[in-house]
């Protein structure tokens, strides 16, 4: 073979053996959990080490910016999916289950997942928390304590507000609407509220993390929808930051599914990963560090969790019909860019 | 036959690049015609309405232009600093070329997000500029220069001044210090010598430098994420929101279709001007 042919042949030959050498390396000893990254993965990685050391199975993470950030990956690799185990918001399991990209559970190969109540769970998720979201504020950059949604648009916060369309896919903009009377099947009242916060507005924010920058600096001293777990470890008695959850009350419940398409032998370890997510003692592990209800009942509630949001059970808690936010979310996306996110 | 294995060593890993990169723009280009039949669902049919909801729309394709406005200012705003600054490294000593130098390359030591959230940290509400602007009495209440343009605008030059300053600063190097001595000799002057001379013989330069620039802000997305707050979404914000917040993919992909044929456009006809500004050699 002349020295021509044999290099033509190496390169296509290694091109073409890449994905199988890779194929080759996926085993059941070791599963993908796509979740978020930087202190999230600190929630997960005590479950996790603890399940690898009990039942040799590695957990593999796979970090996603944002659970749309996650579901686009699986929409991309569904053909071939190159993760297991996906943590995710309601919204965003409601458009996967529909577009067939996770797997059914059986509460028979995941007996934790019964003692989850049935409102928190569906046909392809459980939950595994309940993450509370409310308002943060900054105690030394605000001119009062602000103790209800409404106080969001008290003039005496003006150029000081950040708000966000995106977090919990126009979750604020429905909080909006309920203010002024309408709900999600009746979002006008939404946009007329956000007109009424012109002034007061000086960021919209598309991560939790760019909220929590933009208070440490002081650019905004109200993030108005924050989401607890992000700041649950720095609030304290002498923290700068406080946290107020208010009527209408949201938790989000953040839900665990298993991919479609991967091997039996993923799978199998897939169910058992996400069965020791759901036990009592996994359940208390977490959200003694995220600063979460857990979703099993069985579990311990953190105390310091029990300081910070109302007692419990949560009253006033709002039910979102997330179907009615799919179906309706790109066309607000497009409403919110023209009327919100523009300078008077 | 031994150039020719040689060439083929090359040919190898450039296929491999270029048939990568067609294989996703193809994808693209075959998303953009397909139907979206509801979120992260893209059908199996051909249809032009995503190009015609894009095209047919002032609202989005206002994202384009105005895009388009803000990449035409910044990168003028850039080509006539990052001259300035190439100019002084041409004309000054070796150590002060270098020190310069250094200080340009050493910002690509950290990755670009980093980059613009120090621009933050810099005209932010309690930023340094407007620290010191307060402390100097300049002014009572701090600069808004965060989320708007002008914020935007400032980090987009700054981020991309070192790929316009090499590629001028190269061009100039190229110029023979007898063509400068011949011109004085003969009587022009060093303003003539500048304009007439020096300036034609870095176009060159300048359209590498221009062409780079352009492409980068016209594009440009963490940039106005992070600095415009929400308020100066450019064209690459409207597509990554329609693709991966929507779910929308066959909209996102025919946007971002019609914002390569137009930059593409765009970079062709800004080469052919810089080629009749380039003298003849």
């Amino acid at each position: 073979m002349s020295v021509k042919n044999f290099i033509v042949a190496a390169t296509l030959g290694a091109a073409l053996a890449l994905p199988a050498v890779s194929h080759a390396q996926e085993t059941a000893k070791e599963i993908r959990l796509m979740t978020w990254g930087g202190s999230w993965l600190d929630i997960f990685r005590p479950v996790a080490e603890k399940f690898e050391k009990e039942t040799g199975i590695k957990i593999e993470f796979v970090v996603q910016s944002g659970a749309g950030d996650g579901l686009n990956r699986i929409t991309a690799q569904k053909a071939n999916p190159q993760v297991d185990v996906w943590t995710s918001i309601a919204s965003t399991v409601q458009v996967a289950t529909k577009a067939g990209l996770l797997e059914t559970l059986d509460e028979a190969q995941l007996p934790n997942m019964k003692s989850v109540p049935a409102e928190l769970k569906g046909p392809t998720s459980s939950a595994i928390w309940l993450s509370p979201r409310g308002i943060f504020f900054r105690k030394d950059l605000v001119p009062f304590e602000l103790k209800t949604w409404e106080d969001v648009w008290d003039p005496r916060l003006k150029g000081k507000v950040g708000v966000s369309f995106t977090l919990d896919r126009g979750n604020f903009l429905v909080l909006a609407a309920l203010l002024n009377g309408g709900s999600e099947k009746n979002i006008d009242p939404g946009f007329e509220q956000m007109a009424k916060l012109k002034d007061n507005l000086h960021a919209v924010y598309k991560s939790d993390p760019e909220s929590i920058k933009l208070l440490e600096t002081g650019e905004i001293s109200v993030a108005a929808w924050g989401i607890l777990p992000n700041v649950y470890r720095h609030l304290g008695p002498d923290s700068k930051y406080q946290f107020i959850m208010p009527a209408p009350r949201f938790l989000a419940d953040i839900p665990v599914s298993i991919v479609k398409g991967r091997s039996d032998a993923q799978r199998a370890a897939a169910i058992k990963f996400v069965d020791y997510m759901l036990s009592p003692e996994s359940q208390t592990t977490m959200a003694s560090i995220a600063g979460t209800i857990p979703a099993n009942p069985k579990a311990e509630v953190p105390e310091k969790l029990k300081s910070i949001i109302p007692p419990l059970p949560v009253a006033d808690v709002y039910q979102m019909d997330w179907s009615v936010v799919n179906e309706n979310y790109s066309k607000w996306e497009e409403r919110w860019m023209r009327e919100v996110q523009v300078r008077r | 036959m031994r150039s020719l294995a040689r060439y083929l060593i090359f040919l190898g890993p450039a296929a491999l690049v270029i048939g990568f990169f067609a294989f996703t723009m193809s994808v693209m280009v075959r998303t953009s015609f397909a139907p979206n039949l509801g979120p992260a669902i893209v059908g199996d049919g051909f249809t032009l309405d995503n190009y015609g909801q894009f095209l047919g729309s002032s609202f989005y394709l206002g994202y384009l232009f105005r895009s388009m406005w803000i990449a035409f200012y910044c990168t003028a705003i850039t080509t006539v600093l990052g001259f300035m600054i190439a100019y002084f490294m041409f004309r000054s000593g070796p150590r002060t070329r270098l020190i310069v130098g250094v200080l340009l390359i050493v910002q690509f030591f950290t990755a670009y997000v980093i980059r613009t959230y120090a621009v933050m940290l810099v005209i932010g509400r309690t930023g340094i500029l407007n620290s010191t602007l307060l402390d100097l009495g300049i002014i009572q209440q701090p600069l808004s220069l965060l989320f708007t343009e002008v914020g935007v605008a400032a980090g987009m030059v700054l981020v991309s001044l070192p790929f316009m300053v090499f590629p001028i600063f190269a061009s100039l190097q190229s110029i023979s210090p007898n063509v400068e001595m011949a011109a004085a000799s003969l009587g022009a002057s060093n303003t003539r010598i500048f304009w007439q001379i020096v300036v034609p013989l870095s176009m060159p330069g300048v359209a590498a430098g221009v062409v780079i620039v352009y492409l980068f802000e016209l594009t440009s997305y963490i940039v106005p994420g992070i600095l415009g707050g929400g308020y100066v979404d450019m064209i690459a914000n409207l597509i990554y929101a329609k693709a991966m917040q929507s779910f929308d993919h066959p909209f996102a992909a025919a946007a971002a279709v019609v914002t390569l044929l137009v930059s593409a456009t765009t970079i062709y006809l800004l080469q052919k001007s810089f080629r009749v500004l380039s003298p003849r050699t």
